[in-house]
């Protein structure tokens, strides 16, 4: 009985039901172990959010096409070699909630369930089975990005340690988004722009996770070293932007193309310039924050990275996606790569030939 | 004209300004987003021409990243440490920097909203401080009427807060303050580690209310502070500056600094430590590597600025900031050449390896999904569809 009268406490004082992450068991394979960590969305053990997935598809539908139940997990922990052979990677998820609490605290839930996978452990709850992985690589996508940094670069749960090879950030929030008023939720359109994107929905919300990620929240903890300070390499993958990318030039050949024109209008309700271009959601200097823009791989024409002087850790970037903000998590041109290269639109194919 | 038909006709309009604003390539009508009309938000008032159907698919124009690319990944780890890295700008991290918004969607460029707080960090009894400015293409300051500030805590919800209001006040020259001082049961309610706000406004030009939302910190201090002691040496190759600190209760504390030159202009290199401290005196080191010192070329003395302790939470996701300390200590006049030119080799990894493979994982529930058939190796458009095996 006090624990229940505990927990209604709890749940009164904060005003919030966060439901514990959750660690998902994807994909088998022997190359070695892959966790991806998902963008804004409620993928915790509630499922409150998560592209429409539920208790059954778990944190994996963040990352699957809804119209062809592909997913970029698979394609980014597959890797071809010379010879035509096929080999897996094998492949966790962690399912958390950034709805309804800041990235500060989602990034300690992923935090605690990273420590229960190298552990073997189940002290966050996410862990029930006990899985036990000493080394992995690491994918995230969105505001996924911005947890993956804040823990590489306190060094918090020690996750550092046990990672292998480089981080993959893909259309990374690294420097937080814009704090436009219509993802607040107040458009000049009738609130027509708010509503525009089902998953995106959240990011159109007064909650506490879309409101945590406005640029000088995050470049706030930046500059106190809680964020673009990454000790290890983080691959961004940042947008083309240009005529046609944020939309996807409204081409249906696509699958789950439903928010492709609805992405489009949105980055026109958002207020769009060609000197910041977007992927419909973030804009390319908010992916692809550097203190070297000489270095780290930035081109010295068209999208170049974009200077920040409190990213002194290492931001790599890696390579630019055509897809929008939506495609690039689901992967939803199903290009796979081959042994001569992949398809920059289809970022998961890229991760699993190269990324990792 | 039915709802869904004028829905998707106003989605299309709005689709197609942006298109041709982005500069279209294609000479072709765009595909009215049908898809996305069926789930769109309420329709705004203003009512929309009608536009042609929507054109086949075949007639939109070729994507890019359709071509086969091998992407370029470092050929090596960074050479530096965690906790020391090379530095071109320092920062008072008692800031941020300010947001930049676009009021008109439709001209972008036109007017933007630019606020944030004055101090990212602000400790009781302190107020909290708002600046909002809104400029024209010209950089201009204009009028604005009806702005306001409020601000809730984590604990509370945006719907039923609470919230507590502070009005934005014209300096005369359209630089709008807002100054909120808690009061006691107000700094109970707010107080913790970020607390949120809403900048709101009637948008110049009749374009209608406008509301942003963004975060500063307001929390207590962290119960320990600088005291002013530094220390220095020369330790393999590094520079390595003790932090002293006087510590009011046992815990996690972390100093952070940005190294300088002797003109306090040329910032060379980060560093960050936490430690675990009792209470009493103590010393952070303060690493700063020393192929960043040597690569960079400049002789001492170096100056420490923007020193700052925090107390952590890591158990939380939280901390404490302290109070920026800036400049804090010069060093002795060292010649860059004192220091190693060599790269940060990390330690091998210790312990035992957990895999899939090892004992300890057999029995264990397998994964939820099998894979489909592979892809082809000469194939850019199939994959294999992934089936369900086992749902929980």
């Amino acid at each position: 009985m006090k624990c229940a009268v505990a927990a209604v406490v709890l749940v009164l004082a904060t005003g919030t039901a966060e439901a514990g992450a959750q660690l998902q068991y994807v994909f088998g394979g022997d190359q070695g172990t892959v966790v991806f960590i998902h963008g804004k969305s409620d993928c915790s053990w509630g499922m409150s959010g998560c592209n429409g997935g539920d208790s059954t598809s778990g944190p994996n539908a963040y990352w699957t096409n809804r119209s062809t139940n592909y997913t970029l997990v698979d394609e980014a922990t597959t890797k071809l070699d010379a010879s035509g052979g096929v080999h897996y990677y094998e492949a966790f998820t962690i399912g958390y909630d950034l709805e309804n609490q800041g990235f500060w605290y989602a990034a300690n839930d992923v935090g605690g369930c990273l420590q229960d996978l190298y552990q073997g452990t189940n002290n966050s709850g996410c862990n029930p089975n006990r899985y036990q992985r000493t080394q992995f690589h690491l994918v995230a996508h969105s505001a996924g990005g911005t947890i993956l940094d804040r823990l590489l670069s306190t060094g918090w749960y020690s996750i550092n340690d046990h990672v292998v090879g480089n981080v993959v950030v893909i259309a990374p929030a690294l420097a937080g988004s814009r704090a436009a008023s219509a993802l607040y939720g107040i458009d000049n359109y009738g609130n027509f722009c708010t509503g525009l994107v089902s998953w995106l929905a959240g990011w159109a919300l007064k909650n506490n996770g879309a409101q945590s990620l406005t640029r000088s929240s995050v470049i706030g903890e930046a500059n106190k070293g809680y964020a673009g300070r990454a000790p290890r390499w983080l691959l961004k993958v940042t947008t083309t932007g240009g005529s046609g990318s944020a939309n996807n030039n409204w081409y249906a050949g696509v699958d789950e193309h439903d928010n492709d024109s609805a992405m489009g209008a949105l980055a026109g309700c958002l207020g769009w310039s060609d000197q910041d271009d977007m992927d419909g959601l973030l804009y390319w200097s908010d992916s692809d924050p550097t203190n070297n823009t000489a270095g780290n791989n930035c081109p010295t024409s068209d999208h170049s990275c974009h200077y920040y002087s409190q990213f002194t850790g290492s931001y790599w970037h890696w390579f630019e996606s055509w897809a929008n903000h939506s495609h690039s998590r689901d992967d939803a041109y199903n290009d796979m790569q081959t042994t001569s290269g992949c398809y920059t639109r289809t970022p998961g194919g890229c991760v699993g030939q190269y990324g990792i | 004209m039915s709802r869904r038909v004028l829905l998707a006709v106003i989605v299309a309009i709005i689709a197609l300004i942006w298109w041709w604003r982005r500069g279209g390539e294609s000479s072709e009508v765009a595909r009215a987003p049908v898809a996305a009309a069926a789930s769109a938000a309420p329709a705004p008032a203003a009512s929309a021409p009608a536009i042609d159907p929507a054109p086949s698919s075949s007639a939109a124009p070729a994507q890019p990243g359709t071509e086969r690319m091998v992407p370029v990944a470092p050929d090596a780890p960074p050479p530096y440490p965690p906790g020391s890295q090379p530095l071109t700008e320092g920062v008072d991290p008692a800031l941020s920097v300010q947001e930049d918004d676009p009021i008109d969607s439709d001209h972008p460029e036109a007017l933007h909203a630019i606020f944030g707080a004055r101090r990212d960090v602000v400790h009781p009894p302190d107020p909290l401080v708002v600046d909002l400015a809104i400029v024209d293409a010209a950089g201009k300051r204009v009028a604005v009427h009806g702005a306001r500030v409020r601000f809730r805590s984590e604990r509370a919800t945006p719907e039923h807060g609470p919230w507590f209001t502070a009005p934005f006040v014209d300096d005369g020259s359209h630089r709008y303050v807002a100054t909120f001082k808690p009061s006691a049961s107000e700094k109970d309610a707010l107080i913790g580690y970020r607390v949120f706000l809403e900048v709101g406004f009637d948008a110049p030009g009749g374009l209608g209310p406008r509301a942003y939302g963004s975060s500063m910190m307001y929390t207590e201090p962290p119960r320990g502070h600088l005291n002013g002691r530094y220390t220095e040496a020369v330790i393999d190759g590094s520079l390595v500056v003790g932090a002293g600190v006087t510590i009011e209760a046992a815990g996690r504390f972390k100093v952070i600094a940005s190294l300088y030159g002797a003109d306090q202009q040329h910032a060379i290199a980060f560093a960050q430590r936490s430690v675990d401290l009792p209470v009493g005196d103590g010393s952070i080191p303060l690493q700063f590597f020393g192929k960043i010192l040597r690569d960079a070329g400049l002789d001492g003395p170096y100056v420490l600025r923007y020193v700052m302790l925090f107390e952590e939470h890591p158990d939380r996701g939280t901390y404490a900031p302290g109070v920026t300390i800036d400049p804090a200590y010069t060093t002795r006049a060292y010649r860059a050449r004192d220091f190693s030119p060599d790269p940060y080799v990390a330690p091998p990894v210790s312990g035992p390896v957990v895999t899939a493979q090892s004992p300890s994982q057999q029995g264990k529930p397998p994964p939820m999904f099998t894979r489909g058939a592979p892809p082809a190796s000469s194939s850019s458009s199939s994959g294999g569809a992934d089936q369900l095996t086992a749902p929980r």
